[in-house]
């Protein structure tokens, strides 16, 4: 029975968020009406999700238990970065993922707290900086997230397997991603394949295409290409959806806006196994 | 004839508490059972399930025959008052404002001068199970098939879903097994030849082979918790 184990600390979970910080992020997201930079949007979807894990590790006592390791790979004009750290950490294959995972337990300590809303139940933590910046290193950052992913799986070969939320906008401009993705989704656990599900940003108000089944056909290769490296969603995550999914329906949003973004964050983290 | 029951409980290892986030409780006196499967991704799920079991002992009417709304407002005052949210931090606070979630599944053995009946009160994938001769002659809420809902029916602290209620009436010899949802889909899974072994199998050997298969994997990695009552 795969894709069942639940985090623990004895068998942590562990989430990368590989996020596009080329130039092209500063161009406003559809389906906003502030029509905030995409970066803004999804700089503050991704310190929703992190804010959100930390609560689902939350004992009553106020104790956040290390159920989770979490990595946030930025990649853009400098380079591939760890947008955890402060300042973030430059990384390459050689990256010590003890310095860029950080547990559900410590996540807090590397946030910057936000000024007040007047609301004090609304959450008040930030840790992603908005960035857009230069071309995109697309090959990069998958040939780190690879290595880093790989040491993780040795270490913890009994976990419920890494996901990877990879979000961008543009064309690769550096090379071709396709074998680090493929290395990407050949590790394993246990208890299954690494699960990698892209989601691309639009700024348009072009036809969104959500988790389909058939490869998208909008005549664009580079969608093409995202559905195709884009993990089947296995059955035992596919029935915590809140909507209905295609029997082989993809980890794989085309022209998402902000809300999709959110969406796509909350609902490709497994939830349901902490 | 009253109820005699005895309890497999086998927490998950690694869980946020080590007691699981499952609760039981029985009067056998007062033919009541209750037990509950706090919703693990939920904010002190456990203590949930806890509370909800502990007012149906003391209070079991509103949730089997009458309003259970009041009778859950009850149960989340119970909640919030062992939170200790004076002193607590942002985190803790906003997640006591989330509120909590659990499955339930109660029953009340009701004697009468021709009989026993039992009445029952479920909400979600907690499941009530009654063995007679070694069939299963009743399973309530109705069994789902081959897949169970991963979002089942829930009593939260702010809004129950109501609950699905039903009466039987039992003989000497019967076999009233509780279980949540982990245990009740192995259990189910195994076939009609397996009832009367889960009728009688020892307490403790069962406990020992459901830890082993959850181990294994066969079962999945959850808190597995079945009270069994027998009617004699």
């Amino acid at each position: 029975m795969t894709y069942s184990r639940r985090m623990s600390s004895r068998h942590p979970g562990c989430i990368v968020l590989l996020i596009d910080q080329s130039a092209s992020m500063a161009e406003p997201i559809a389906g906003d009406a502030a029509r905030r930079p995409r970066a803004m949007a999804l700089a503050a979807a991704a310190d929703q999700l992190l804010d959100e894990l930390v609560q689902r590790c939350l004992d009553k006592s106020g104790r956040v238990m290390p159920w989770c390791d979490i990595a946030a790979i930025g990649y853009g004009g400098h380079g591939v970065r760890s947008l955890l750290q402060r300042p973030a950490l430059q990384l390459d294959a050689s990256a010590d993922p003890a310095r860029v995972f950080v547990s559900t337990a410590d996540l807090d300590s590397y946030a910057e707290t936000v000024p007040g809303t007047g609301d004090p139940l609304a959450p008040s933590r930030r840790w992603i900086q908005p960035v857009s910046d230069g071309v995109t290193p697309m090959v990069e950052a998958f040939t780190v997230t690879v290595a880093l992913v790989s040491r993780w799986v040795a270490a913890h070969p009994e976990s419920f397997p890494p996901v990877v939320l990879h979000i961008t906008d543009a064309q690769f401009n550096t090379g071709d991603p396709t074998p680090q993705a493929t290395a990407l989704t050949n590790l394993r656990t246990a208890d299954g394949s690494v699960l990698l599900f892209n989601l691309h940003l639009s700024g348009n108000a072009a036809e969104m295409i959500e988790y389909p089944a058939h490869p998208p056909q909008v005549g664009d290769e580079f969608a093409t290409w995202l559905y195709q490296v884009s993990s089947p969603i296995p059955p035992q995550l596919a029935e915590t959806s809140l909507f209905p999914l295609e029997k082989g329906a993809r980890g794989f949003v085309l022209n998402g806006g902000a809300a999709s973004l959110l969406r796509f964050f909350m609902w490709g983290t497994p939830g349901r196994v902490i | 004839m009253r109820l005699h029951c005895d309890v497999v409980c086998v927490p998950r290892p690694d869980g946020i508490d080590p007691r699981g986030q499952d609760a039981y409780g029985f009067d056998e006196r007062a033919g009541l059972v209750a037990v509950c499967d706090g919703a693990g991704s939920l904010f002190a799920a456990g203590d949930w399930a806890r509370c909800l079991v502990r007012r149906f002992v003391a209070d079991p009417e509103p949730l089997l025959y009458g309003d259970p709304g009041p009778w859950v407002a009850a149960a989340a005052a119970d909640w919030r008052a062992g939170l200790d949210l004076d002193t607590a931090g942002d985190r803790v606070r906003r997640a006591a404002a989330g509120g909590s979630g659990a499955t339930i599944a109660a029953i009340r053995g009701v004697p009468h001068p021709d009989g026993y009946r039992l009445d029952v009160a479920a909400v979600g994938d907690t499941f009530v199970f009654v063995v007679r001769r070694g069939l299963l002659c009743l399973a309530h809420p109705p069994l789902p098939g081959d897949t169970f809902p991963a979002r089942p029916q829930l009593v939260t602290t702010s809004d129950p879903d109501p609950p699905a209620r039903t009466s039987v009436e039992l003989q000497p010899g019967d076999t009233i097994a509780i279980a949540t949802d982990a245990t009740a889909r192995w259990v189910t899974g195994r076939g009609a030849t397996f009832w009367p072994e889960l009728a009688t199998l020892p307490a403790d050997r069962l406990a020992h082979a459901l830890a082993r298969r959850r181990d294994e994997g066969e079962i999945a990695d959850d808190d597995l918790t079945l009270v069994r009552c027998h009617l004699r």
